[in-house]
């Protein structure tokens, strides 16, 4: 089958949980394949099920974020059978995290490219839930950071929707902001000033911050990661 | 876009301008290659579908039309094919490079729904190809 002999000659970059990545060129283009193995430690039934909405779920937050405006890796071709999805591969890039630990190795917190990130990133975030899709794992790591061609501007591209959904709940979003914050907050240590400048920026940017917000106020009142949803 | 085969021949007709550039059919024309390999599609129609005639009043050919794209998917071996088609068309070969002095955006853009906001962050290109790989759940 096709996509199973592609993915042969294609190179493992690593192995989750949910499933696996590839690098490999399709259709001339250096691409991302990210496969969902079938667990076997599930009902075949249900595995195939959930599999397949993850799969689609997402997808549709790419596609929406895209709508939206938001960078993300274009999506080439999707194989429901084998659960793969084809996606661009960013190259010419750097993660947030990187780049936010080498410029504090050479500069301050207040560093204007930080400052300029923070407000960056607080804003796409907004307009990302403004469209209802939540990330799901919001990490420095799944952020990369690119110059565009013709100006020096930086550019944004989220990336890794593997646990995004759609969710227009005020709750889903405060965690998905909580989730960014704990992740920031260990991965840079003494930070705190400039996430909450992304969240300012967040906030400017959202006619429905405010809820959000508030919610994520909450959120960090109870503790890791718990959506009292469902 | 359609690719339809008959038993002999295998090729399909589009009104290329509302197509970016070559690249963009790659995606659609490896998606239909996929089903044909399954063996989903029972008739031997590459593409059977329920969207034949839509697709052919998206996409279709009126007599205004000026320029012409073939695709044709057949096997390595089998050039025949080509110069079937090259009879059946009164017309000048063009290099597929010049596709994109075809193509025309406005009707790409209303066609394919697509947002400013869209296109400036990311082209009309990866707007469309992304629209062709989803199409399923969207």
């Amino acid at each position: 089958m096709a996509t199973l002999q592609l993915l042969r000659g294609a190179e493992m970059l690593k192995q989750g949980a949910e499933g696996r990545v590839y690098r490999a060129e399709f259709l001339g283009k250096p691409a991302v394949i990210k496969q969902r193995f079938p667990k076997r430690y599930r009902h075949p039934e249900l595995d195939e099920k959930l599999t397949h909405r993850r799969t689609v779920q997402e997808v549709r937050s790419i596609v929406r974020c895209r709508r939206a405006g938001i960078s993300t890796p274009v999506v080439y071709f999707v194989d429901y059978s084998s659960s793969c999805i084809f996606l661009e591969e960013i190259v010419d890039s750097q993660t947030v995290r990187d780049f936010i630990a080498s410029t504090r190795l050479s500069s301050s917190q207040s560093d204007p490219e930080l400052q300029r990130l923070a407000e960056l990133t607080g804003r796409i975030l907004a307009k990302m839930h403004d469209e209802d899709v939540i990330h799901g794992d919001l990490t420095t790591s799944n952020m990369l950071l690119r110059r565009s061609a013709d100006s020096s501007e930086l550019e944004l591209v989220l990336i890794d929707f593997g646990l995004s959904y759609i969710s227009a709940l005020a709750e889903d979003k405060g965690v998905d902001l909580y989730v960014l914050e704990k992740a920031f907050l260990s991965t840079h240590p003494n930070t705190e000033p400039l996430f909450q400048q992304l969240l300012s920026s967040y906030s400017a940017s959202s006619k429905k911050s405010s809820a959000v917000i508030k919610k994520l106020e909450e959120v960090r009142l109870r503790g890791r990661k718990r959506s009292m949803v469902g | 876009m359609i690719i339809i085969m008959d038993i002999s021949l295998c090729f399909a007709h589009l009104n290329d301008s509302k197509c970016v550039s070559a690249q963009d059919l790659n995606p659609d024309i490896y998606r239909r290659v996929m089903f044909q390999e399954r063996k989903e599609v029972n008739s031997k129609l590459l593409c059977s579908q329920m969207f034949i005639s839509e697709a052919f009043k998206r996409f279709g050919i009126s007599h205004q039309d000026r320029s012409l794209l073939v695709v044709v998917v057949h096997s390595r071996d089998d050039s025949e094919v080509l110069s079937h088609i090259a009879v059946r068309v009164d017309g000048q070969e063009v290099p597929v490079e010049e596709f994109s002095s075809f193509s025309d955006p406005a009707k790409i853009r209303k066609l394919y729904k697509v947002s400013p906001q869209e296109e400036e962050s990311g082209g009309l290109l990866d707007a469309v190809v992304c629209r062709m790989a989803t199409k399923d759940v969207m």
